[in-house]
């Protein structure tokens, strides 16, 4: 199994449709395996409820679109809305999990096109919002690191002046 | 001395200095405002933990806003997969409840074997939530709102006990307003009706209530959540 793409329907009777590699999964066996997956994957998320709320704001995306790129596991998690609306007008969730990866846009390029298969269209600006995150939080990874060795060398520096 | 002598022109200088009845009373204040701190956080991180429960689009974002003291917004909230929020405080009927961080689900099938057991298991009150209207015309979402309950009332009953129970949960049919008029003065006595057939028909002799949750100051909404919170 390398990705999992879960979405709503139209209206709540319609039951959710679950791709597994691309293709519609109606096993009810396989569907929970991959659901489950879907949810230990979306703990801990990256965004925190009030820079969701800032983000939201600030560009028109749903509160709930987040992301996860997990090292360990290798794979990366998206959750957010479609462009698509449902019965009642709001735009349909979906969740996403890419394993085999820690690049968001390899997992970005292949959620759009896993949801050109069902026919949905992801909304550009979130997925650009998420990305722009993601792409933040690796460089303030890569360089809290340096800022703590620099941090080290300024306190060495110190206390040999002082001795 | 050894201070003065290490710390040279350094401001560690005038420490030894300072008397000892300073250092006391100084001591005495940082661990009194440090204990005042500790106290007052675990004190606010005591609150309800709530789950709003129910198919899609019952409106269960809808009341985690209202429960939040801000409007459903379409466009930002839309429709949910999950969605954590932080602890908050909720002004029920002039009454400020600390409401403790969660999560918010969506209305697929799909978690209710995992994460309704767990919600149960783990949160304080239990909001199940329906529309009415779909509920009153659609064979095949009444079915589904039955079997939600039948997985839900057992075990909110082996939670709590039999009499403790009425306290924790409220029975919610949202979107009163969309049934139509003919409809809408026997709503009620329907539900009633389907229920007493079924085996969670003890639910609904609790708090439950038909209403619209778009409507501004609601009153029987209102009620309900007073009986919860109360």
């Amino acid at each position: 199994m390398k990705t999992i793409l879960w979405t709503q329907n139209e209206t709540p009777t319609t039951p959710t449709t679950i791709l597994i590699d691309g293709v519609e999964c109606v096993d009810e066996m396989k569907r929970q395996k991959a659901f489950a997956l879907l949810n230990s994957a979306n703990q801990n998320l990256s965004l925190s409820p009030k820079k969701r709320e800032k983000l939201a704001k600030e560009h028109k995306i749903s509160k709930q679109a987040n992301f996860k790129v997990d090292t360990g596991s290798q794979s990366v998690y998206i959750q957010g809305n479609y462009e698509d609306v449902d019965a009642v007008g709001r735009r349909m969730p979906y969740m996403f999990l890419i394993f085999g990866t820690t690049d968001i846009d390899v997992a970005r390029k292949e959620l759009i096109d896993e949801s050109k298969i069902i026919g949905r269209i992801c909304y550009n600006i979130e997925l650009a919002v998420l990305t722009d995150e993601c792409k933040k939080k690796i460089q303030l990874k890569q360089l809290l690191p340096i800022a703590i060795l620099i941090i080290v060398i300024m306190l060495i520096l110190v206390l040999v002046n002082v001795v | 001395m050894s201070l003065i002598e290490f710390s040279g022109n350094y401001t560690l200088l005038f420490l030894p200095a300072i008397p000892v009845a300073v250092w006391w009373i100084g001591g005495v204040l940082i661990t009194a405002i440090v204990s005042i701190i500790v106290v007052s956080r675990l004190t606010r991180l005591k609150g309800n933990s709530i789950a709003i429960l129910g198919p899609q689009g019952c409106g269960k974002t809808s009341l985690y806003r209202i429960l939040q003291n801000r409007r459903y917004d379409r466009v930002k909230d839309g429709g949910t997969s999950v969605e954590e929020y932080n602890s908050f405080k909720s002004n029920i009927v002039n009454k400020n409840v600390h409401i403790e961080g969660g999560k918010d689900i969506g209305g697929s099938r799909d978690y209710v074997p995992t994460y309704y057991k767990q919600m149960i298991n783990e949160k304080d009150i239990i909001i199940f939530l329906f529309d009415i209207n779909e509920y009153l015309s659609d064979v095949d979402y009444a079915n589904d709102v039955h079997d939600r309950l039948d997985f839900i009332w057992p075990k909110l009953k082996a939670k709590y006990g039999s009499d403790d129970v009425k306290s924790k949960y409220a029975l919610i049919g949202t979107h009163y307003d969309l049934v139509p008029k003919e409809k809408s003065k026997k709503a009620y006595e329907e539900l009633s009706h389907r229920f007493n057939r079924e085996e969670f028909a003890g639910m609904l002799k609790n708090n439950t209530i038909l209403a619209d949750l778009t409507k501004p100051d609601n009153k029987e909404l209102s009620k309900c959540l007073e009986k919860l919170f109360g």
